[in-house]
């Protein structure tokens, strides 16, 4: 699952390719695939199944769970404390992360990161940005070449914040 | 010097809501930890926020408790503050109050602290644990500062501008010498602090061993006071006061001692019963308007030696006023005096007090008043100009004459350059003088004491030849002048009558020969014709390299010769003067005489070399009188005053008076001090062969230390 | 080459003349100096060249017998000084002279004032002699 409820993902663009032999699904246009309060918005986004382990259903496709869905193009993925935006991600449902490159933009409320690589745990919530061996090295031409996480982070004052959807760091 | 002290100098944390200046961060990589709420970055960390940075391998923030947490090699720049280092910070998200491992801060005044542990509070004040303090400079090889003071705890408090100490131990060159339970002394970036300056310590012959504690009170920005209370094994602590006070037109100090002893000889034994002794020295000079100015001078001691007895300067010269008093001599004077474009007018009333045993102060006279006004202005175009000068000097003993004097006069003097380079200076002047005495004894003791009042009238007249010859060779110059003089002056009138109080001596040398008014004063007036001629040649070569040479003499032609048998001009036919001088610019000897023009010998000679370069410099003076002219007091001496650089840091310092007539050495000194970045140390010892009253020969050594930024002199 | 006269032409005369003399500070010896350089000078002022002069002076005792009074002393004055040219405001000549005067001290305190004084005024005639002999130099080698 994208947001860190689980439940159906529903999926919605212009277009989709169905290739079967290869268990993959290719929406494009507008794609936004939601899930609980997580959205993953792209130009284009693939979704491929694991192989259906029990034996065939009846009549069922050979399809088992999604297991890696990879979005390019204008990603963004949004959740009710923050905005991530990037040029592609990549989510892998085994190890439950979302890693997102190119040109990385990540709000909070009035807090910014920016950065080359977003790892996010979608089991700990946790973010990486820039972690050693992902977006350290500029592979996308279009980043800036420091390579470098740049943050701006606003000190919370207890109790004044206004804006709601400002979404008060946990801890 | 540096910028000024402490992680921030800003204390803005103190206003009601936090800033909402946001945290500007960068980094190699970040990592955020939702249960902690913390982001951790990492690798070449730089944070910013509000003119305040901090570097640091690794960075923690935490927003909710807006804790920042710094480690490694952190370094924290504000942009009113010196660089600080830690190994790891806590701060808070203000980058303002916080705590530091292995901090280290550069204060103003280059002043060094640094802690094992240290803690900043919101107002900017540091408290360190395990602190150090130096303003010396580390030298990068690991050695030691010349001095440090170790705490186990210092607090910088921004808002006393002072540094507290607790349990201080001050090492030098890395060995404790020093410890205190508690020490402070001001923050070096304070401006003027009270506190206590370095003190004065040593022994001598007379006081035993002693020691001085000043303590400096800035009252107010324009007033500060010193406290120096000092003990001595052989008599009861003196207090000294010195108090300066800073006006917008002018400044005023005094200096005063007082304790409550009995008398002291030179060998520290007390006799006599006790009094008390004091002194006061002071003097204040204001501003009129931009040509006029009044000030005034006070001396006082309450007996002969008590300034002696304790080492107290009898000199006067650092203080205001018109007039220096005569050696072991104090004097009391309030003066007003102005000078604008082309006059001059000075008025003064003036005390003495001698300190001479041997002088009774009833015989001294009140100087009330002396004064003179002197304006110059052209005469015509270019002939010359006229000076008018009106003088008077009223002198009253109470036990001696009541001497009083007004005089004015007039001179012209004009300077013509005829055709092949002749200078022609015609000169005339004339003046008149009234004079008064009281209480003039008669010959005898018992003769009635008398009066006498009457005027003078006085002038002369003459002229002056020159013809400067140049030779010039290259960069080698030489001038030679030919000059002649030839003056006629009246007759010294009424000169029986006057008692003489200002034209007592004549220092006959190059410039008193060619003097219109040969006399010191008014008192004396040299009568009849005379001519004075004279060569004077002068080489100038090289960068300023220069050989003077100069020989003159004068000759009176008729009238009676008025000043002493032993000053040279008594005889018809004067000394001849000869003068040599030779700059070299580091080397230089000068050497004036008086060659008797009977037998030709040396009724004066003055010398004086003087040699510096950059590890020594030193000057020997010597003067003799021949024997003949019999004069009272020394009259053959030699001095000496050396400064010898013997490493970058360690100098020596030795200085001689020797009395050539009794064969021994008045005053001699042998200092070392030392000098560096931080440290200003130096010993003194002193051997004195006087005998002043009960006070004989006596020695002294002197230690004076100062710690820069810690009391005393500010950085070098 | 031969002597020749330190005055020869009308120009160097002209240029020593009308030095206009300044002389900083309140002190007597500072009107002594004044006096003397305008003696050498010759009023008025006005000329090509502005001579501006500062004084400052040191004493010390000289003959210091057993009961530590010095009989005589020394006054050394040093003049730093400088020649600019009126026109233009630039300094031809930046030079500093030092002289000294020793004098008797006599035993009665007004005397000791006149003879202080009297030293101040033969200092500063020796000073001013000395100036004037340099900057005539100057003006002799074509004021550079």
């Amino acid at each position: 699952q994208i947001g860190s409820q689980g439940g159906p993902m529903d999926i919605t663009a212009e277009h989709l390719e169905v290739f079967d032999t290869e268990r993959r699904a290719v929406f494009s246009g507008e794609v936004d695939a939601a899930q609980g309060d997580a959205n993953l918005r792209s130009d284009r986004l693939e979704v491929f199944f694991a192989q259906r382990t029990s034996g065939s259903g009846a009549g069922g496709s050979s399809w088992g769970e999604v297991d890696r869905v990879i979005a390019t193009g204008n990603v963004f993925y949004v959740t009710p404390d923050e905005v991530a935006r990037g040029e592609r991600a990549v989510y892998e449902l085994t190890e439950e992360t979302i890693v997102m490159t190119g040109n990385v933009v990540l709000t909070r409320g009035r807090d910014v990161i920016t950065g080359n690589c977003l790892v996010v745990d979608l089991a700990t919530n946790n973010s990486r940005v820039n972690p050693p061996g992902c977006g350290g090295q500029a592979e996308d031409a279009g980043t800036d070449s420091s390579g470098r996480v740049r943050l701006i982070l606003y000190p919370t004052s207890d109790g004044d914040e206004d804006d709601e959807d400002g979404g008060d760091a946990e801890g | 010097s540096e910028c000024e002290i402490g992680l921030d100098k800003q204390t803005g944390l103190l206003t009601a809501e936090t800033s909402d200046e946001p945290v500007y961060i960068e980094a190699d990589t970040l990592i955020e930890n939702r249960e902690a709420g913390s982001y951790i970055a990492r690798g070449n960390v730089v944070a910013r926020q509000s003119g305040r940075t901090v570097e640091a391998d690794e960075l923690e923030y935490r927003p909710g408790q807006n804790r920042v947490i710094a480690r490694g090699n952190v370094a924290i720049f504000s942009d009113n503050a010196p660089p600080q280092y830690a190994d790891e910070v806590e701060l808070d998200d203000e980058l303002g109050e916080g705590l530091a491992v292995g901090f280290s801060t550069l204060l103003e005044n280059n002043g060094r602290a640094a802690a094992a542990f240290a803690a900043r509070r919101a107002n900017g004040s540091l408290e360190l644990t395990n602190a150090y303090y130096t303003a010396c400079r580390i030298g990068g090889n690991g050695e030691e500062p010349t001095w440090r003071l170790r705490a186990a705890r210092a607090v910088q408090d921004t808002e006393a501008e002072m540094i507290y100490y607790r349990d201080v131990r001050l090492e030098v060159l890395g060995v404790p010498v020093a410890y205190a339970p508690a020490f402070a002394h001001a923050d070096p970036s304070s401006q003027r602090r009270s506190g206590f300056l370095f003190p004065s310590f040593g022994a001598s012959s007379r006081l035993g061993v002693f020691y001085g504690q000043p303590y400096y009170w800035a009252i107010s920005p324009y007033q500060d006071l010193t406290l120096t209370p000092r003990v001595m094994a052989n008599s009861n602590p003196l207090m000294e006061i010195a108090y300066r006070k800073r006006f917008w037109s002018g400044d005023m100090e005094f200096e005063a001692s007082y304790t409550n002893e009995r008398d002291l000889d030179s060998d520290g034994n007390l006799f006599n019963d006790s009094e008390h002794r004091w002194h006061l020295f002071g003097g204040g000079e204001f501003d009129l308007n931009e040509n006029w100015v009044w000030g005034f001078g006070v001396q006082l001691a309450s007996d002969d030696f008590h300034l002696r007895t304790y080492d107290i300067s009898e000199t006067y010269n650092d203080y205001p006023g018109l007039f220096q008093p005569a050696p072991r001599r104090l004097m009391n004077q309030l003066y007003i005096r102005g000078r604008g474009d082309h006059y001059y007018a000075e008025l003064a009333t003036a005390g003495v007090q001698s300190l001479r045993e041997t002088e009774i102060d009833d015989r001294l006279p009140v100087m009330a008043p002396i004064g003179e006004v002197r304006l110059t202005y052209p005469a015509g175009e270019n002939f010359g100009r006229v000076r008018t000068i009106a003088s008077t000097a009223v002198l009253t003993r109470n036990d001696g004459v009541d001497y009083q004097r007004a005089s004015a006069s007039v001179d012209w003097q004009a300077r013509f350059i005829a055709p092949a380079g002749l200078v022609f200076e015609p000169f005339a002047a004339g003046r008149a003088d009234y004079y008064s005495f009281e209480d003039v004894p008669g010959a005898l003791p018992t003769d009635p004491v008398t009066e006498d009042s009457f005027g003078r009238f006085l002038g002369y007249a003459g002229a002056e030849l020159s013809w400067p010859l140049i030779n010039s060779s290259g960069e080698t110059d030489t001038i030679l002048e030919p000059m002649i003089q030839g003056l006629f002056a009246s007759d010294a009138s009424e000169q029986a009558r006057i008692i003489n109080e200002d034209s007592l001596t004549a220092e006959l040398d190059e410039t008193l020969l060619f003097d219109h008014n040969r006399a010191t004063g008014y008192d004396l007036w040299e009568e009849g014709t005379r001519v004075t001629y004279g060569l004077r040649s002068t080489t100038f070569w090289g960068e300023n390299n220069r050989l003077r040479g100069f020989i003159g003499q004068s000759r009176r032609i008729d009238g009676n010769p008025v000043f002493p048998a032993n000053s040279g001009l008594f005889d018809d036919d004067s000394d001849i003067i000869v003068a040599g001088e030779v700059d070299l610019g580091q080397f230089s000897v000068m050497a004036r005489t008086r060659v008797d023009s009977n037998d030709g010998t040396l009724n004066r000679v003055d010398v004086v070399a003087s040699y510096t370069n950059d590890r020594f410099n030193g000057q020997i003076r010597y003067f003799g009188f021949d024997d003949a002219l019999n004069r009272a007091g020394t009259s053959e001496e030699i001095q000496l005053t050396s400064q010898t650089r013997l490493t970058d840091r360690w100098s020596l310092v030795y200085n001689l008076q020797r009395d050539l007539d009794a064969d021994v050495n008045r005053r001699q000194q042998v200092g070392f001090r030392y000098r560096d970045f931080c440290t200003d140390f130096e010993v003194l010892y002193q051997r004195e062969n006087l005998n002043v009253g009960a006070l004989g020969p006596s020695e002294s050594i002197q230690f004076r230390v100062t710690l820069f930024t810690l009391g005393g002199i500010g950085s070098e | 080459c031969a002597f020749q006269p330190l005055y020869g032409d009308a120009g160097q005369i002209a240029a020593v003349r009308g030095v206009t003399i300044v002389v900083e500070g309140q002190e007597r010896v500072d009107q002594m100096l004044d006096e003397a350089l305008n003696d050498r000078f010759g009023t008025p002022g006005g000329g090509r060249y502005r001579l501006v002069a500062e004084t400052s002076t040191r004493t010390a005792g000289l003959g210091v017998g057993a009961d530590d009074i010095a009989n005589r002393s020394v006054l050394r004055l040093t003049v730093d000084f400088s020649l600019v040219e009126t026109a233009t405001g630039t300094p031809a000549m930046t030079e500093s002279v030092q002289t000294e005067a020793t004098f008797d001290i006599p035993r009665e305190p007004y005397a000791a004032i006149s003879a202080r004084r009297d030293a101040e005024e033969r200092v500063t005639q020796e000073a001013a002699d000395r100036i004037a002999l340099r900057v005539a130099r100057h003006i002799h080698r074509g004021g550079q």
